[in-house]
């Protein structure tokens, strides 16, 4: 096998840490959770799973969102 | 000592990379030689003939091939001023000078003319399968002159050049116009490149559609190819490539996939393609909605990427690529129900979701059938349709200029509707068919200060307010507002500074600063300008910018291509003669704008992007617009960095440096050959 097709092979032991986009801290969200909250910021993120090792952030839970209170576009 | 030759399409899918790469490693014994001759195809659309040329070798040291030798095409065969729509401007496609190798995403091929859209340069570059199949056909460049008087299609094969007549496939859109002349050839491993309704009607941002969705899509090059009576063009080659050193361009491929597939941003793509970045910039409030009058559509989540999954098919790549960024769908309902589409990209997502306020993914595949059909430019489509809404909704315009259309925010069907009105150029469609700045000039009444363009062409959706060194990318690109000439979007990572350091010091030695925080002004320009020379450099080797430092911090760049360009061709050009070259052929295309009266104030952005603060997004967006007096001293800081002087005009000492004196001013005053 190639070095870059073993490179992409899902790694389960590996522990996945999503990036917060507000405050950039690194965090453990749980596994397959689809949400997860930034110990740092405390804002609370909806996870898509692109592997069982690779998670990244989908997008705000809105309605936790700040500034979303008069917002009505 | 004899090149070997490469035939990458005809490897069988089922072989897995490694497999492939061995079974070429051990067939083809190393070789030495030099594989930089181009040739080159001038026909005659008047006249119905062609004739073949062999380029000079020392055009490829100097401007490669794609888009830079393009831009040196364009100087040599187009007069200076000529009416873009009119039989003197000729149309130039160019393959790259990788197109068609070992080299990994080589499928990238080039379009150059005046722009119908901005007077200024026309330039345009598709992946898929064209550039291979025209360079196998034994041709890197087609330079298109004249104008039929019928409509013709031609069948570029071999070596030859031949005239049919296409009067039938007139009136067709692209996705019939395809069906019927593969019909016609019987050859499905042609490659097909055609223009739609859009582009017969002469519409400004008219694309060239080279696939269901492979498009040449911006400046307005399938309006040029209408203007001509050219309806398409179909490509077959049965010869192959030569390559210097066939060995070791196969192993060194492979470490540069190695480097590419193992970034988290190629997994990414590999899954929901580049609308993954709309999750993040949507979030973060970066995406132009409703026009210009919000940086964010809360509440949007069937417009994130994973939102394609119900209706995602597979994933499809280019020639050679290995991250399949397009998703393949249909629709089970609808006019398009029968059709395959491709994507969509980013750029749909906004042109048809946020600006237009709809959030809807359904829609945004149907209008992606829609302009991908009637060859549409999606960015400008999308972007002009805003501008129209938000005037809508000002009492600029009313009902009675839109045909009866209500054309409020997030009305799917008026959008839909409005892309056919702009294709067939009725009621309003006819005026936004003619782009921005005529359109606002048609419609008066202070309609232009709600527009979002540079140099007469719209914008992507993202929002620069935010962002200074992406906001100085569009403010200067070379074919008006465009995120592809040199957007440096690894700033908007907070990259530790060594790493950034790493990337933008090479391979020149610059030891200016370099800030690692998107909302400063301070080490932008440099970004940008090395962003600029790099886009550059793979748009004219014929390589995706997916395989460069655009999405990954550790994507190849200059030493990698100059590797590749070395064990492909044979020609030994350094990294930092890669930097010189692109540098070159960017300087090249600012003076093609120069000629065509480009002036300092042309390399600026719209009032709003100063005045109107964005109102939504994270705390670090939010609140945010550019500061007139910073931005202005960016520019300054980004011509003085590439040797131009206040006005934006490259010096003397700049011009004998790049060796590109005389160039300036009635570079083609003879009318062209």
């Amino acid at each position: 096998m190639a070095a870059a097709e073993k490179k992409n092979r899902p790694d389960p032991g590996r522990q996945v840490r999503v990036r917060c986009l507000a405050c950039f801290a690194r965090f453990v969200p749980s596994p397959a959770s689809d949400r997860a909250r930034c110990p740092a910021c405390g804002l609370w993120w909806r996870l898509a799973w692109v592997g069982e090792d690779f998670a990244k952030i989908r997008g705000p839970v809105w309605e936790s969102f700040p500034g979303m209170e008069d917002v009505d576009i | 000592m004899t090149a070997a030759y490469f035939r990458y399409a005809s490897v069988p899918d089922f072989l897995p990379s490694h497999v492939v790469y061995r079974l070429f490693a051990g067939l083809f014994k190393m070789s030495q030689v030099s594989v930089t001759s181009q040739r080159l195809a001038v026909i005659d659309l008047e006249r119905r003939t062609f004739r073949v040329e062999q380029l000079d070798p020392q055009l490829t040291s100097r401007f490669l091939g794609g888009r830079g030798l393009a831009a040196r095409l364009l100087m040599q065969y187009a007069p200076r001023g000529c009416d873009p729509l009119g039989p003197e401007n000729p149309l130039i496609i160019s393959a790259g000078l990788l197109t068609g190798t070992m080299a990994s995403a080589s499928a990238r091929v080039n379009f150059a003319a005046r722009s119908p859209l901005t007077g200024l340069l026309g330039s345009s570059n598709m992946g898929g399968g064209f550039g291979p199949e025209l360079r196998w056909a034994g041709f890197e460049h087609l330079v298109i002159r004249g104008r039929a008087s019928e409509p013709l299609w031609l069948y570029v094969r071999d070596g030859k050049v031949e005239f049919f007549p296409a009067a039938r496939l007139w009136g067709q859109g692209v996705y019939q116009t395809r069906r019927s002349l593969y019909a016609e050839i019987a050859d499905p491993r042609a490659q097909v490149l055609c223009i739609g309704p859009a582009g017969e009607n002469q519409v400004r941002f008219a694309c060239i559609m080279g696939g269901i969705k492979s498009a040449a899509g911006r400046t307005g090059m399938g309006a040029v190819m209408g203007s001509k009576n050219l309806k398409a063009i179909v490509c077959r080659g049965r010869g192959d490539l030569p390559i210097a050193r066939p060995e070791k361009a196969l192993e060194y491929n492979r470490r540069v996939i190695g480097q590419v597939v193992s970034s988290k941003v190629s997994r990414v793509m590999q899954r929901w393609g580049t609308a993954f970045i709309f999750d993040v910039t949507n979030t973060t409030g970066l995406v132009r909605t409703r026009n210009f009058q919000y940086n964010q559509l809360p509440r949007s989540e069937d417009l994130e990427c994973e939102a394609m999954e119900p209706y995602s098919q597979s994933m499809a790549a280019c020639f050679g690529c290995q991250v399949h960024c397009r998703h393949r769908y249909r629709l089970a309902s609808g006019p398009y129900r029968d059709f395959w589409g491709q994507g969509p990209e980013y750029s749909s997502l906004g042109a048809f979701g946020t600006e237009v306020g709809c959030r809807s993914m359904r829609t945004v595949l149907e209008c992606n059938h829609l302009v991908n059909d009637l060859g549409l430019d999606t960015i400008e489509t999308g972007s002009m349709i805003a501008w129209a809404m938000e005037l809508y909704e000002k009492g600029i315009l009313t009902r009675a200029d839109t045909g009866g259309l209500e054309l409020g925010w997030g009305n799917d069907r008026a959008v839909a509707e409005m892309i056919r009105q702009i294709a067939y150029r009725r009621h309003l469609g006819d005026i936004l068919a003619r782009g921005p700045l005529p359109a606002a000039e048609a419609i008066g009444k202070d309609s232009r200060r709600y527009l979002i363009q540079v140099k007469g062409m719209s914008s992507l959706h993202s929002d620069e307010r935010p962002t200074p060194s992406l906001a100085l990318n569009i403010a200067v690109a070379s074919r008006g507002a465009d995120h592809l000439r040199g957007r440096p979007a690894i700033d908007l990572y907070n990259l530790p500074l060594d790493l950034l350091e790493k990337v933008y010091r090479r391979p020149d030695g610059y030891d200016g600063p370099l800030v690692n925080d998107w909302t400063s002004y301070r080490g932008k320009a440099r970004m940008v300008m090395w962003q600029e020379i790099l886009y550059m450099l793979v748009d004219s080797l014929g390589i995706c910018k997916f395989h460069t430092v655009f999405f990954s911090p550790n994507h190849p760049a200059f030493e990698e291509f100059s590797q590749l360009v070395e064990y492909n061709t044979g020609l030994e050009l350094s990294a930092r003669q890669l930097w010189t070259a692109g540098w070159r052929c960017c300087v090249l295309e600012r003076i093609y704008n120069l000629d065509h009266g480009l002036a300092r104030d042309d390399d600026w952005l719209p009032d709003r992007f100063f005045d109107e603060p964005t109102p939504l997004g994270l705390p670090v967006a939010r609140g945010k617009c550019l500061d007139r007096e910073k931005f202005a001293a960016m520019v300054s800081e980004y011509y003085r960095l590439y040797g131009l002087d206040r006005d934006g005009r490259p010096s003397p000492e700049l011009l004998n440096r790049l060796g590109l004196s005389g160039q300036l001013a009635g570079h083609a005053a003879g009318g062209g050959q």
